[in-house]
């Protein structure tokens, strides 16, 4: 969905349905109905505030920016969504820290043969303040990684999407941190991998590496987590 | 012969009073320490901004101050008042803060007085109650007055119909006959069923909610309780003057009165046993007074005594749970054009009562106790105090239900776990959540669990008796729920409510219906309602329809159609008639489908009503059903 503020163009609102919207359109059972929507901001480039200041950066945002077409392709229909706050007078926002088993330089090592598993931890740290608000902290997390690669051991995808990313919607830990920021624990593990996946998915320099990402998103805080996982063919 | 002596000189400041005094106590969020901190959370640069540095929209606009109250009133004006001087030669512009230092030499208008007299001051804050009882008490006594006539009526009829009937020994049912002709006679005429069936205010009839009574009452007594009565009385009379009002079954302030009989006795004893009426002293006329300033007086008769509006005083004070009040710092305003004032020091749940007052600075003549020269003495009178306010710090603004509300399935705990956000609350005094489950849309909600996070130093009762076994005590807010009850064969109805600080909840959260799909391995859900629903009516927002639209029939082949609305017309009170029947001059059309379910074969027709009516006979229909004949309802086929 894009919506366009231009007096000079007829658009106002842009809005098409989904894959997912028109899969449960066409179960016309009565079960489809709008309940609620998302704002994002995918378009805006904020850096552009960092170059030009506020004053001048904002116009420039709001006068240059242009809006996206609505997309049916709810995987790139919004990236970065909008939350809402009640607490005007917040200043700073939390943010995901990752600890864990073989995690080198934001880089977590695994094997396909031995060391399958890695337990790792994300957790909810601020900067320059004495605690989280209560509306940022997170009570879920969704991780979303390759399908074909790795899992989350014992629990079962909420979603897999057409370009075989599966995301999990999993529940905080019962432990908080001094700041009240919550965390929360997964082991990953690798799926089992062909030698012609790793042909064909193996870095252009070793064909017995294949490199993957992983995004850890806050439900609450938006605030998220992106980190590498490397697959060895021979560990 | 008796002789009388002259009486005393009374000595008396009138000076205009504040008009206007309102106020308006604004929550703007929460803080753990809001019923015991009466600094108000507020930035220290904030607290010490004076009063002047306070515009209008200055705390409106500001996040950061937690709980205020807003008074207003409007500006003094000074015209029209006794001939005196208007030029003032004090300039106050660079004296800060001059009431506030000055404040223990301020004379309120009331006790500026010589000796030898008592100024007093009333003010009945229950006096709407004592007036609502007087009316009510009066209301009641007409209407049972009212009513023994009726009876009465209606007890000469009934005696007249038994008479009537033993008279002409009929059977019961001829009786029953006869009573039906005695009904239908021109005593009671059919018009009048008809008129009762459309407009009973045409019978002369009228219905009152006694709830809405008492609101209008009470706002009708509302003002009352503002007046304020200000009387001087020699001290030589005191106490006899007050006694009689105290013993006064309808003195209104008899009350007020009673506890000061004591000390008025002893002022009038000891007035009268310093008496000394065949002599005059110079305290009966002579006024001291002290001064914030003196200054040089002309030597000539140039100067005239002079006055200037320099600013306010509200008092405060704060009401103990016992009634009694107790004084808080008042409130200086150092600007005669402000017209409003914002305290901020403020506990939530207390009652304050505020008052105002307008400071003046009076400049005139007097004699200087030292050098016995004339010299231009300067002294302050605050006016005579608005009525009192009374503030009570309470908000009763309930709080949003949980939004983003989601179950998911836990793969570990092989239950569903309910999952919901903060919803936006600039308030931010949510303090509870509570999961509810039903088995279907036919049960109520049950409580499963309450998550209770309160941080409050004084937590309010809450207003609902939770189970204390369903109640979880967090020192941080759960925005989950596991429900390890849920079978894989269940299917629940789940909800959330939120609950604030002060008790108030919300209304449901969004419904989902879950189940678990064993193909899947996860669970199903459907929507069952939108949030919204208020606690009693869990249904209120059904996403379904609340009845079937079809009619089932077999075995016929003609269908008769009658008009036959439960109402004709609908008139909004004191408007016009609602469009509540669509008709053909509406363009509006009843659609009604046959279906044949054998063969799959439907047919449409169209009912559509045809009103006749004329704008004479709209006006008649209003008490009469039998223009029924005037709608004409026609099938197109």
């Amino acid at each position: 969905m894009g919506f366009l503020d231009h007096t000079t163009n007829n658009i106002i609102l842009d809005a098409v349905l989904t894959d997912g919207g028109r899969r449960a359109l066409s179960r016309n059972d009565g079960s489809f109905s709008f309940v609620k929507f998302a704002l994002g901001d995918d378009e805006v480039d904020y850096t552009t505030i960092q170059k030009f200041g506020r004053v001048v950066g904002k116009e420039k945002i709001e006068k240059n920016t242009p809006v996206f077409e609505a997309l049916t392709n709810q995987n790139f229909g919004q990236k970065f969504r909008n939350i809402s706050v009640s607490n005007p007078n917040l200043v700073r926002l939390p943010i995901l820290s990752l600890t864990g088993e073989g995690l080198t330089d934001n880089i977590v090592s695994l094997g396909a043969t031995t060391t399958k598993t890695a337990t790792l931890t994300t957790t909810q740290t601020i900067q320059d303040e004495d605690s989280v608000d209560v509306e940022l902290r997170d009570q879920g997390f969704e991780i979303s990684l390759n399908n074909d690669f790795l899992q989350l051991q014992g629990q079962v995808p909420d979603l897999i999407d057409g370009t075989k990313v599966a995301t999990y919607l999993v529940r905080r830990d019962s432990i908080e941190t001094s700041v009240g920021g919550s965390r929360v624990t997964f082991t990953l593990e690798v799926r089992s991998i062909s030698s012609s996946q790793f042909t064909v998915f193996g870095t252009s320099s070793n064909k017995n590496l294949i490199r993957t990402f992983i995004k850890v998103r806050g439900v609450q805080s938006g605030a998220v987590k992106e980190f590498e996982v490397q697959i060895n063919k021979n560990n | 012969m008796t002789v009388s002596y002259p009486s005393r000189p009374v000595v008396a400041v009138d000076t205009p009073e504040v008009r206007n005094f309102n106020f308006e106590f604004v929550y703007k969020f929460f803080t753990p320490d809001e019923r015991v901190n009466e600094e108000g959370s507020v930035a220290p640069d904030i607290l010490k901004k004076g009063s002047l540095n306070f515009d209008a929209g200055f705390l409106d606009k500001n996040n950061d101050i937690a709980r205020y109250v807003k008074m207003s009133w409007t500006q003094v004006s000074l015209a029209g008042d006794f001939s005196i001087g208007t030029e003032f030669s004090a300039n106050l512009s660079s004296r800060n803060e001059f009431i506030r230092v000055n404040q223990n030499k301020i004379y309120r208008e009331e006790e500026f007085s010589n000796s030898g007299f008592t100024g007093m001051e009333f003010q009945d804050t229950g006096l709407d109650g004592k007036m609502y009882l007087l009316a009510s008490g009066s209301l009641a006594k007409r209407l049972n007055s009212k009513n023994i006539q009726t009876a009465r009526a209606i007890n000469d009829q009934l005696e007249f119909l038994a008479d009537s009937i033993d008279t002409n020994k009929v059977s019961l049912l001829d009786a029953a006959k006869y009573l039906a002709g005695e009904i239908s006679s021109e005593d009671l005429p059919n018009q009048a069923i008809i008129d009762s069936l459309t407009d009973l205010g045409l019978s002369g009839a009228k219905f009152y909610d006694n709830d809405q009574i008492k609101e209008r009452i009470d706002s009708t007594f509302e003002k009352l309780k503002r007046v304020k009565t200000r009387i001087r009385i020699n001290n030589k009379i005191l106490n006899t003057s007050l006694t009689t009002s105290a013993t006064d079954p309808l003195g209104i302030f008899s009350d007020e009165i009673g506890p000061l009989l004591v000390k008025a006795s002893e002022i009038q004893g000891e007035e009268i046993s310093r008496s000394k009426p065949e002599s005059i002293q110079e305290s009966e006329f002579d006024i001291v007074v002290d001064p914030v300033y003196q200054r040089t007086s002309p030597k000539d008769t140039s100067f005239l005594p002079t006055r200037k509006h320099i600013g306010y005083i509200i008092d405060k004070f704060e009401r103990a749970e016992n009634g009694t009040l107790i004084k808080k710092s008042p409130i200086f305003i150092e600007n005669s054009n402000t017209t409003s004032a914002f305290d901020i020091k403020i506990a939530y749940g207390s009652v304050y009562v505020y008052q105002i007052r307008a400071i003046y600075l009076l400049e005139f003549q007097t004699f200087s106790d030292d050098s016995e020269d004339m010299v231009v003495s300067a002294i302050m009178v605050s006016s005579a105090a608005s009525p009192r306010l009374v503030a009570e710090c309470v908000e009763t603004v309930p709080p949003p239900p949980p939004q983003d509300v989601d179950i998911i399935w836990d793969s570990i705990e092989k239950a569903p776990v309910v999952m919901w956000n903060f919803p936006v609350n600039r308030q931010r005094d949510i303090k509870k959540f509570q999961v509810f489950r039903r088995s279907n849309i036919n049960e109520p909600f049950f409580l499963h669990r309450e998550f209770d996070f309160d941080d409050s130093v004084e937590p309010t009762d809450s207003l609902e008796r939770v189970n204390i076994n369903l109640t979880t005590r967090l020192k941080s807010p759960q925005n989950f729920w596991i429900d390890k009850s849920f079978k894989k064969d269940s299917s629940y109805i789940y909800t959330v409510c939120s609950v604030d600080a002060h008790g108030l909840t919300s209304n449901y959260g969004i419904q989902f219906e879950v189940k678990f799909d064993r193909f899947k391995n996860n669970i199903v859900k459907k929507l069952i309602s939108n949030s919204g629903a208020p606690k009693p009516y869990p249904n209120m927002y059904l996403n379904a329809d609340a009845f079937v639209d079809t009619i089932k029939d077999s075995n016929h082949t003609r269908m008769k159609i009658y008009f036959d609305p439960e109402y004709l017309s609908v008139i909004r009170e004191g408007s016009k008639e609602e469009p509540f029947i669509g008709t053909k001059q509406k363009n509006t059309v009843y659609k009604m489908q046959f279906i044949n379910v054998d063969f799959q074969q439907s047919e449409v027709l169209d009912i559509i009503i045809n009103d006749l009516r004329t704008t004479k006979t709209k006006s008649l229909f209003k008490s009469s059903l039998d223009k029924i004949s005037n709608f004409k309802a026609y099938i197109k086929k």
